[in-house]
């Protein structure tokens, strides 16, 4: 019986961990509650002009993957937003880097910009939205301790979806997609 | 959104038709005779269903063949059915065998149920070809509109055990034509 | 109690997310290189993710995505900095 619970329990349970979905809103910083989670968060930019703003604070130095996407759609195809983790204790970033930022950098932090120029373009297909991105691909980014910050901007200002992802897979609550269902899914 | 809302509604709509208990009385049995032909089909039905997958946007057809097991008015039939969907970022095509009962076939309103295992391809042009191996079950209602045409609708939903997990959903509405 | 049902779920549940897989050798490096830059550093990082056993490696996919990052990332480190630790070398 004990088996048999521990079989269930692995059955049950492991579905469970999958990205935490969220919204990105260019009006408001997405509040990140559990930085050791993983998250998929979602944004349209409207303009091209927008700079989506995620807050973490870690409690140690913390190293994660972190990836920026767009839906695979003929419309998107030019569509390559970039990210920067900034926050106290990153590494400095060169000219080239600081002058592509979205905003000047705070006194004291660093950034790790990704840039998302990878050519071929990467594709990834995620099979519980049963959708095809394009990606920046992954960069295993250290985290400093306490807080940081994701800024996500379009270069181009190009405009359409994104999604921003970082961890791996281990967060909850992703039934919190059929809030804004058009958002994840098309 | 507005996208949204109207599959939400044909989802709402198509579920609520496919799983409402069809109603013998409705409508007199079409009951085949010896003399009028009936007696002359194979065992043999096509159908044409046209489908919208909800996760995973793609739209298209799903042409099937079903095989009676058994002589006219027998429930049980094996299904065989090879889809043909494309969305705005994939073309998607499934191959489902399983098996599929029509029941009340003596009435013009028909209840259907049917499970299977389902090959599900997903195409784009700079990836490799996914593949996903699961399962579906599928219920839904056809209506008899003369000896060998029907029209109905079908839900089906299908759970890929291997390539990656997946719950998929598909509403269909379909004509099928006994040979 | 049977083993048939203990087999077929165990096959369920390998077959539906995918069954746990090795670290990968870049990912193996990257964990080396960043606690030998730790050290010179005076400060730890949590790595748990990345290391034998960690989550990185629950499934293929994720371990995929992993990989990938490791790698980017060790490729930036040497591009970058000039001077990292033997343990970051290729």
């Amino acid at each position: 019986m004990k088996r048999l619970s521990l079989v269930l329990l692995m059955v049950l349970a492991r579905p469970a961990l999958a990205h935490t979905p969220g919204k990105l809103l260019a009006s408001s910083p997405y509040l990140v509650a559990n930085p050791a989670d993983s998250y998929a968060l979602f944004g349209v930019f409207k303009t091209g002009h927008e700079r989506f703003v995620v807050q973490l604070s870690h409690v140690e130095r913390f190293a994660a993957p972190v990836e920026i996407f767009v839906p695979h759609v003929d419309a998107l195809r030019a569509h390559r937003p970039a990210y920067a983790v900034v926050g106290p204790g990153l590494p400095a970033p060169d000219a080239a880097e600081l002058a592509a930022l979205p905003a000047p950098l705070p006194i004291g932090w660093g950034a790790v910009v990704e840039s998302n120029q990878v050519s071929p373009r990467p594709v990834f297909f995620e099979s519980i939205m049963r959708r095809f991105f394009w990606t920046s691909e992954s960069l295993a980014i250290v985290f400093p301790q306490g807080p940081s910050e994701i800024w996500v901007w379009s270069p181009e200002h190009t405009t359409g979806k994104f999604g921003l992802g970082f961890g791996v897979e281990e967060g909850g609550g992703y039934l919190a997609a059929l809030d804004d269902w058009s958002l994840y899914a098309y | 959104m507005r996208t949204d809302r109207t599959l939400a509604a044909l989802v709402v709509v198509l579920t609520c038709v496919a799983i409402s208990p069809a109603r013998a009385e409705d409508a007199p049995p079409p009951a085949p005779t010896a003399s009028d032909g009936a007696w002359s089909h194979t065992r043999f039905t096509v159908a044409l269903p046209a489908e919208v997958t909800v996760v995973g946007l793609t739209y298209g057809v799903r042409p099937e063949v079903l095989y009676r097991f058994g002589d006219r008015g027998a429930v049980s039939r094996l299904r065989l059915a090879v889809g043909f969907l494309d969305g705005p970022d994939q073309l998607f095509i499934p191959l489902s065998l399983g098996y599929r009962a029509v029941l009340r076939q003596a009435h013009r309103i028909r209840p259907e149920v049917g499970a299977g295992v389902e090959l599900q391809h997903r195409l784009v042009s700079d990836f490799p070809a996914v593949r996903q191996y699961g399962v579906y079950v599928e219920g839904g209602v056809g209506v008899a509109v003369d000896d060998r045409l029907s029209l109905g609708l079908v839900v089906a939903i299908d759970v890929m055990l291997y390539g990656g997990p997946g719950l998929g959903l598909g509403p269909r509405v379909f004509a099928s034509w006994q040979l | 109690m049977s083993a048939t049902p203990l087999a077929l779920a165990s096959l369920l549940t390998a077959g539906c997310w995918g069954a746990p897989v090795d670290q990968s050798p870049v990912c193996a490096t990257y964990v080396h290189c960043i606690d030998a830059l730790d050290r010179t550093a005076n400060q730890t990082t949590n790595l748990d993710r990345y290391v034998d056993g960690g989550a990185c490696w629950g499934n293929p996919e994720l371990a995929r995505g992993c990989t990938t990052s490791c790698r980017r990332t060790l490729e930036r480190l040497r591009t970058r900095e000039p001077t990292l630790p033997l343990e970051c070398a290729p």
